[in-house]
């Protein structure tokens, strides 16, 4: 008994029924499983985010614009934070570390941004891919997705990061005084907008060398390229944070009469509890102090709606499907009515007819539902690359338990309708059909 | 020894309100002969009558016996089951699959039993394909004549070798011939194993050359050169 052949037969003969069966399945299939990808990534990417930055501080202002810059390095327009409040938050115990981080240099595409060793090492969790953290002013540390090797050299441009071909031939032969005028000019305010990019230039002899590569961090620091903070105050003419004897210095303990300002500072809070005081000790009139989580509630509150919408439009989706198969069968029913009835007119066992319908219908779920899982993650691939392209973060697709479970749970489903089709068929009165042909 | 058939009170109606009557046999019996041939004029009843005795309908009024066991009691499993160990059947409009080969067509009642259709059969499909001259290479069904589609149909009724062949107006669609030679084909088939061979024909040449002869007319049978008293047993 090998209903194979009748199966094989059934799609040479009804070639564009089952194409457009396929089609539908593996689009339907393809529109839940790209749901469920976009969905796991946004939760991924947030929980990357409340992980890794537990309570951050800025100076006052936008909680949104200082989570952006600092999670997203979206380059915003942020106040400093007093070096006071500074010297306060890193006097606090019931801290792990407390970051001081400083924005305003690129190289290429990539942000270049100050800080101190722990946070790398948290970042990185406590293992780098590859090199070192720096030991001197002009090591830096980059993402996973930097596109730069181990000893590379290179020079920052001030300013944000910029697309290649707009940064390269920009600024002459400025002399070192002409420098400081303008950093010093820009750190002031920190302001970034479309003319003060048009002045981008290269800190002349400020090289650096590349010493590692941290791990992904499925945030924008995967795109970033991060340098000692004594190496970026340096840059723009200002005090680096160490007395003149421990100029060489580099990380804590700064010397709070040489400390400059830093944009934002990440803290890691020993507890829970320690968490809630600093929060709300520095969320007050010169700074604010928060954490992540608050605001992507937020974000997702919006987000959410959205994705109610989606999954709307995927159960909409299913629906039709589950119809139109449901419908298909029963053209199936008029198409194959005759042959089936020959069969059987011949005895045909059940089983052999059975097999032939529940094959014929199985093979087309199954072929839908693969293309569908290919077309997903094609899809999700151009999606994702997309998103990275814009956020800076890096997004690896993947296919998870859940999309295959969906994808089971389908074909299980369609396995229970197609297993009534043969039944309601073999109701069918063999004379009729046969009198149709 | 060839089958048995027997039939009594056979009654088949159209399905509705007013479904009328389409075949009413009280009795017929085919005992000890192995030929027969069925006439009436179109619509008389003829092909109902070969699907009745070929156990095709889900269920009917009365009692059609192969070898003194109704097939209507048979659990429709098992009937079909019978279907495919005894009766080689020949369709008016042949019922060809249309979307599988010449040589699968001939071939797909034996692959209900095993699941490589065995070599001896694509053999023995070769064989009768030859004999009938049809050509099994280069062929779609869907573009063949009527004449080569009733030659595939027949080889096909053969190729189990079963006990009992009914064919509907088996030589309709073929020359005067090829009508011949199918019919002297079946005849010796039927002669050589002792197999029941019942045909559907208004062909004179069918009709001459076999002795029993059944004649239909509405759906009722008015002449019969068969015994036609009931063998009531030797109380
Ligand atoms: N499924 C059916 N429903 C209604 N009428 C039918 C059906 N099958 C056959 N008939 C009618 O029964 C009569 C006998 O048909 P049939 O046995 O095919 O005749 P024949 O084979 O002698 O030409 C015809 O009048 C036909 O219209
Ligand atoms: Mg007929």
């Amino acid at each position: 008994m090998n209903p194979s052949l009748l199966i094989k037969a059934s799609f040479r003969r009804y070639k564009y029924i089952s194409l457009a069966f396929v089609i539908l399945i593996a689009v339907a299939a393809a529109f839940s499983i790209i749901i469920s990808i976009q969905e796991r990534l946004m939760r991924q990417s947030s929980a990357a985010v409340t992980n890794q930055f537990d309570v951050i501080i800025g100076a006052s202002g936008s909680k949104a614009d200082l989570l952006l810059a600092t999670a997203f390095l979206q380059s915003k327009s942020l106040n400093l934070i007093p070096t006071e409040q500074m010297i306060n938050i890193l006097a606090e115990d019931g801290l792990d570390f407390a970051a001081p981080i400083a924005f305003g240099d690129s190289y290429k595409s990539s942000p270049i941004i100050g800080t101190i060793a722990p946070f790398i090492w948290h970042l990185s969790k406590d293992k780098l891919m590859e090199g070192e953290v720096f030991t001197t002013h002009e090591h830096a540390v980059i993402g996973a997705n930097v596109k730069l090797k181990i000893g590379d050299v290179i020079t920052p441009t001030h300013g944000e990061a910029m697309p290649e071909d707009e940064h390269h031939d920009e600024d002459e032969h400025h002399d070192e005084d002409e420098h400081h005028d303008e950093d010093e000019h820009h750190d002031e305010d920190e302001h970034h907008d479309e003319d003060e990019v048009g002045h981008n230039h290269q800190h002349i002899g400020s090289e650096l060398t590349i010493v590692g590569r941290m791990q992904p961090t499925a945030t924008a620091w995967d795109n970033a390229i991060i340098i000692p903070i004594e190496m970026m105050w340096e840059i723009h003419g200002l005090a680096n944070g160490h007395s003149d004897a421990n100029e060489e210095n580099i990380g804590l303990p700064f010397d709070n009469e040489y400390l400059s300002e830093a944009s934002v500072m990440v803290l890691k809070p020993k507890s829970i509890a320690a968490a809630y005081s600093l929060r709300s000790e520095y969320d007050e009139h010169q700074t604010t102090a928060f954490f992540p989580a608050e605001i992507m509630a937020e974000f997702y509150m919006l987000m959410g709606d959205a994705r109610q919408i989606l999954t709307l439009m995927g159960y909409i989706v299913e629906a039709l499907v589950i119809i139109s198969i449901l419908i298909g069968i029963s053209i199936m029913f008029q198409l194959f009515g005759r042959q089936f009835a020959i069969l059987r007119a011949l005895g045909a066992p059940r089983l052999y007819i059975y097999l032939a319908i529940w094959g014929y219908i199985m093979s087309i779920v199954v072929v839908g539902i693969l293309s569908g899982l290919l077309l997903a993650y094609g899809t999700s691939f151009f999606i994702n690359n997309y998103i990275q392209s814009r956020v800076n973060i890096s997004i690896v697709t993947s296919l998870s338990a859940a999309e295959i479970w969906m994808m089971l749970m389908a074909l299980i489903i369609a396995g229970i309708l197609a297993f009534f089709a043969p039944l309601a068929m073999m109701q069918q009165s063999i004379t009729k059909q046969l009198a149709r042909g | 020894m060839s089958k048995s058939l027997e039939i009594q009170n056979l009654k088949i109606n159209t399905f509705g309100i007013n479904g009328q009557t389409i075949l009413d046999v009280p009795y017929f019996n085919l005992e000890g002969e192995r030929e027969l041939v069925i006439s009436g004029a179109s619509g008389s009843g003829k092909t109902t009558f070969l699907y009745a005795i070929a156990g095709l309908f889900l269920k009917l009024n009365g009692k059609v016996s192969w070898d003194r066991s109704n097939l209507y009691n048979l659990a429709s499993v098992e009937r079909d089951k019978w279907r495919s160990q005894n009766l080689g059947m020949i369709f008016q409009n042949f019922q060809l699959l249309d979307e599988l080969s010449v040589l699968d067509n001939i071939l797909v009642p034996t692959g209900f039993d095993s699941f490589f259709c065995p070599k001896d059969m694509i053999y023995k499909a070769e064989k009768l394909a030859d004999e009938f001259s049809i050509s099994i290479h280069n062929s779609t069904i869907a573009h063949m004549s009527r004449g080569e589609k009733q030659r595939i149909a027949l080889a096909r009724a053969l190729i189990k070798d079963a006990p009992i062949i009914l064919a509907d107006e088996p030589t309709a669609s073929l020359d005067e011939a090829n009508a011949r030679n199918i019919l002297e084909h079946l005849r010796k088939i039927s002669a050589e194993g002792d197999k029941t061979l019942i045909i559907v024909s208004h062909d004179p040449a069918v009709m001459e050359q076999i002795d029993n002869k059944l004649l239909l007319e509405h759906g009722k049978i008015i002449k019969n050169t068969l015994p036609t008293i009931p063998n009531v047993g030797a109380a």
